[in-house]
């Protein structure tokens, strides 16, 4: 009996996954263990392996779809079995037939497909190009690899989809762009569609400008007015930037958390000469005496750890009328990654000394930049810390993670003049916080508190680590 | 009726002529003397040939450098180098019109005119075209300097290149490319040479660090140069100039040579008939080859934009894919540029003064050429240096500025990373031959 094997549940909280590469195909014998596909949830990227023996009979859903998790997303079995019966709700069907077509194609299979032969000209002739139609996985990475600006195109594949051959053509059609002027894309410089240079290649001198006018002149046209400044030269130029599956449910996540939170943000500041100082100490010292490299932002972590024991309120999920406090400090820290912004959590942190929170923290960000950050270590987190000081902001508003009620941004520490004990002006560094929190839950008057506790067990921190 | 009617047969017109015709076009090509224009009759090839000669006696002067005795004694028969320079130029001119009638041009040996768009007269016919393209080029300038016209002692660069013994001395007005490559000449073959330039430089379009070395190599070679000095008259065979204290100071040669510029031919074509604009300098065109006229193209010389040979093809060919649809334009900040004195200067891109005047960020690399082995092989106690301007933020090649030995043979590969804007990395990758000259070029591009 044919068997299906089904969208693994990656996390708890995990609803839907991106599917973004089958790793077999319809025929493939496969065994339990086997990696079948890779998957992403808006946090990480998983290979999900096979859970059943067998010939894979169908798959159900094509590369880039999002499937809601314990979904069926491939059949297995003996070859002829009929899968009918284990095909999802919602699946998109096609994708079969797009998948094989476009291995056939890839593989230069001398044997035509016959679903994709008649089906292609009746998508070109009869659909206008779509400046977003969906592109196959392939054709987004042969573009991604390649240096072109990519033109409306029609899709060949089901339903417009635009395959690698699509965008192939169009890049063998369209204009390149120099290595200087492929350098400045890179830099976000708009790229018009046309330049100036060989074959119309996109020149340095192109970039940000409007498409260079054609260089299709009649001779029958009418004479150019001379010398007449070209309305061109200021056109204003678009460049659309379609979002990755990963951006879009973020762009959901961080609007639906300021659509249903009534979020606002106070600033403070610490002095943080004494944290500076024994971060010094530990630079040089810590070595000798076999410490954990302890650094600013691990400090802060503590001392946010900490204030969060004694303000439980601001550990806590809201929903449903109810504050959930959890007794359990699990602070997600937001890094930036080539991946975009990932949240690794960590665990029961109000268990850990300063130097295995500082080990952990390291270890959590260092598989979040490499991708392979488990993604039951995304999940679960009870309150959030942002840091954007060692990018240079004094302050800002960052955004609550729902269903949490607090997130704190760290931000750059300034120089400032403050008279001393006996009335001197003298030079202290402050560090600068950003506490937004979710005002259908806490007022005011208890954030003050908060970031006063936070400031104190900053001010003080040698003391409050001697006492443990 | 024709598609297109080509004014001049240089190297502007007669390749887009041909071009053209490989199109499937129907077209006709006028010319009033020999075909070839200026470059083959009277300018680059003419002028390369006896510098090559030049080389030759130089090559015999320095044979024991490289243990060949008792060539020093060679002497130099400029009635047979230029009984050469005929033979070559005979050779190339017959080149040039079987190559126009395989591509199926029909050439009109006549004067022609414009008489009004779309209709030229030659031959005291009028010959129909939906195109017409210009390519008339350019003749030697005389400025108002009293006693440079109709002086038997004054010569033109035409003029000069009929000359069948070495005259002793030679004063010459103007140090550009053209002047600069008379002096290289005559001062190897053994003539006295004297060069009177307004500016207070040489070769006011290369870069400044070459155009010095470039002067040094020719006072070696004997040249005396006299800069920031202005010709005031000439009288016979003396040239009157004042120095740059203001002083009149005069120089006697048994020749004087006038290279002071080219001046565009304008005249007598029927612009101002129909309505075509010019000025001084030469005819308005875009970067398309059109004039304000529809249908009426210009390339090359008489459009004053850049007077090199290879530029002129350019424009001849760009005019042509525009007037048949083919889209294309001229671009100039990759053409190279060669003067072919001994040693070579060779360009391409922007000099560091222009990038300086932008206020482009850039960072430069300076090294000898003698860091590529061949170098000191083939070219024994001389010297050569390579300079190459990048851009600072992306490292893209903006300009290559060389000078040494025969560099002009392999500036086009710098003109290729110019044109198709390499970075440093990109060049990195290029692999060079060993051992070549060219290889100093890629060593100072990556050091950039
Ligand atoms: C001494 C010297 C050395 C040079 N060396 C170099 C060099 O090494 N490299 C380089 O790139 N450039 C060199 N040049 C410059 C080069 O020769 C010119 O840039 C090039 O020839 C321009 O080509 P053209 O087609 O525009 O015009 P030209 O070559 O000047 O040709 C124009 C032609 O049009 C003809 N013509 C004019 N009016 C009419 C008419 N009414 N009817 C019919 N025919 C007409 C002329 O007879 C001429 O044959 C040199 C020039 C000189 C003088």
């Amino acid at each position: 009996m044919a068997n299906a094997i089904v969208m693994p549940k990656a996390g708890n909280s995990v609803e839907e996954c991106l599917l973004s590469k089958w790793r077999v195909k319809v025929g493939d014998v496969i065994k339990t263990g086997d990696i079948i596909c890779d998957i992403e949830t808006d946090k990480s990227a998983i290979e999900v392996e096979a859970t059943a023996d067998g010939t894979v009979l169908a798959l159900f859903w094509q590369e880039g779809d999002l499937v809601p998790v314990l979904q069926n997303i491939l059949a297995v079995g003996t070859p002829g079995e009929d899968v009918s019966a284990l095909a999802p709700a919602g699946g998109s069907a096609p994708a079969i037939a797009d998948a094989v077509a476009e291995a056939a194609t890839a593989t230069t299979a001398a044997v035509a497909t016959p679903t994709e032969a008649p089906a292609a000209p009746v998508a070109a002739s009869t659909t206008a190009p779509v400046a977003n139609a969906p592109l196959s996985p392939r054709a987004r990475k042969f573009v991604a690899e390649h240096p072109f600006v990519l033109p409306a195109i029609n899709g060949s594949g089901a339903n417009g989809r635009i395959m690698e051959k699509d965008v192939a053509e169009a890049y063998r059609n369209a204009a390149r762009l120099s290595p200087a002027a492929a350098a400045m894309r890179a830099d976000g410089v708009a790229t018009p569609a046309t330049g100036t240079g060989v074959s119309g290649m996109i020149r340095a001198e192109d970039m940000g400008k409007a498409a260079a006018a054609p260089a299709t002149p009649t001779a029958a046209a009418p004479a150019p007015a001379p010398a007449a400044p070209t309305a061109a030269a200021v056109a204003d130029v678009i460049t659309e930037k379609p979002f990755p599956q990963i951006r879009k449910i973020i762009a959901k996540r961080l609007h639906e958390s300021l659509s249903s939170m009534a979020q606002y943000t106070l600033n403070a500041e610490a002095d943080v000469t004494g944290l500076l100082a024994l971060r010094q100490r530990i630079k040089e010292q810590g070595e000798a005496l076999k410490l954990a490299n302890i650094n600013i932002g691990d400090m802060v972590m503590f001392a946010v750890i900490k204030t969060l024991q004694k303000h439980p309120e601001f550990n806590a999920e809201f929903g449903d009328n109810v504050l959930r406090m959890h007794s359990a400090i699990n602070i997600g820290f937001a890094c930036d990654t080539p991946r975009g912004l990932m949240v690794p959590v960590l665990h029961n942190a109000q268990t850990m000394s300063l130097g295995e929170m500082s080990n952990t923290v390291k270890t959590l960000a260092k598989q979040a930049n490499a991708g392979n950050l488990n993604p039951d270590l995304m999940q679960g987190a009870t309150f959030t810390v942002s840091n954007l000081g060692a990018l240079g902001i004094t302050n800002f508003t960052p955004v609550i993670s729902a269903p949490q009620v607090a997130i704190l941004g760290v931000c750059k520490t300034l120089l400032r003049p403050v008279r001393d004990k006996n009335g001197d002006i003298c030079y202290r560094d402050f560090m600068q916080f950003s506490l937004t929190m979710n005002h259908m839950v806490l007022d005011g008057a208890p954030g003050a508190q908060f970031l006063n506790t936070l400031r104190s067990i900053i001010e003080n921190f040698e003391l409050v680590c001697i006492a443990g | 009726m024709y598609d297109l009617i080509v004014i001049g047969a240089g190297p502007g017109g007669y390749e887009a002529a041909a071009y053209a015709a490989k199109l499937g076009k129907k077209v006709a090509l006028c010319e009033k003397n020999e075909l070839g224009g200026t470059c083959l009759n009277v300018g680059c090839i003419p002028t390369k040939t006896l510098l090559r000669s030049a080389k030759a006696f130089e090559d015999c002067q320095e044979a024991k450098l490289y243990g060949v005795h008792g060539a020093a004694q060679a002497s130099l028969d400029l009635a047979a180098v230029q009984a050469r320079k005929k033979s070559v130029v005979d050779t190339l001119i017959k080149g040039v019109t079987g190559m126009l009638k395989r591509a199926g041009v029909d050439v009109i040996k006549a004067e022609a005119k414009l008489v009004a768009p779309g209709k030229v007269s030659a031959d005291g016919k009028i010959y129909e075209a939906a195109n017409i393209l210009v390519a008339t080029g350019s003749v030697p300038a005389v400025p108002p300097i009293p006693g440079l016209r109709d002086n038997p002692q004054v010569l033109d660069s035409t003029g000069i290149l009929n000359l069948d013994t070495v005259p002793e001395s030679l004063v010459i007005i103007g140090a550009g490319v053209i002047g600069l490559e008379f002096a290289s000449f005559f001062a190897t073959v053994g003539s006295k040479v004297t060069v009177v330039e307004m500016l207070p430089k040489i070769a006011p379009v290369v870069d400044e660090e070459i155009a010095k070395g470039l002067m040094t190599a020719l006072k070696k070679l004997g040249v005396t140069f006299n800069l920031s000095c202005k010709v005031t008259r000439v009288e016979g065979s003396t040239l009157f100039f004042t120095d740059p204290e203001g002083k009149e100071q005069k120089v006697i040669g048994t020749y004087i040579l006038n290279s002071t510029g080219r001046s565009p031919v304008l005249k007598g074509i029927g612009l101002e008939e129909c309505g075509v604009f010019f000025d001084r300098r030469g005819m308005k065109t875009d970067e398309f080859g059109k004039t304000n006229v529809p249908g009426i193209w210009a390339c090359g010389d008489v459009t004053g934009r850049c007077l090199l040979a290879h530029a002129a093809t350019r424009e001849g060919i760009v005019a042509v894919n525009n007037m048949f649809g083919k889209p294309d334009r001229m671009r100039y900040s990759a053409v190279p540029s060669v003067i072919y004195t001994h040693p070579e200067v060779a360009q391409v891109g922007a000099t560091e003064a222009e990038l300086k005047e932008k206020g482009i960020a850039y960072r430069k690399a300076v090294m000898p050429m003698a860091i590529a082995g061949r170098f000191i092989v083939e070219h024994a106690g001389k010297t050569g240096t390579v300079k190459v301007l990048v851009s600072e933020k992306y490292g893209q090649v903006l300009g290559v500025h060389m000078i040494g030995g025969a560099c002009g043979e392999f500036i086009a590969s710098a003109a290729a990373m110019v044109e198709l804007e390499l970075c440093v990395e990109d060049v990195r990758q290029i692999v060079f031959p060993h051992p070549t000259c060219s290889e100093a070029l890629k060593e100072t591009v990556i050091n950039a």
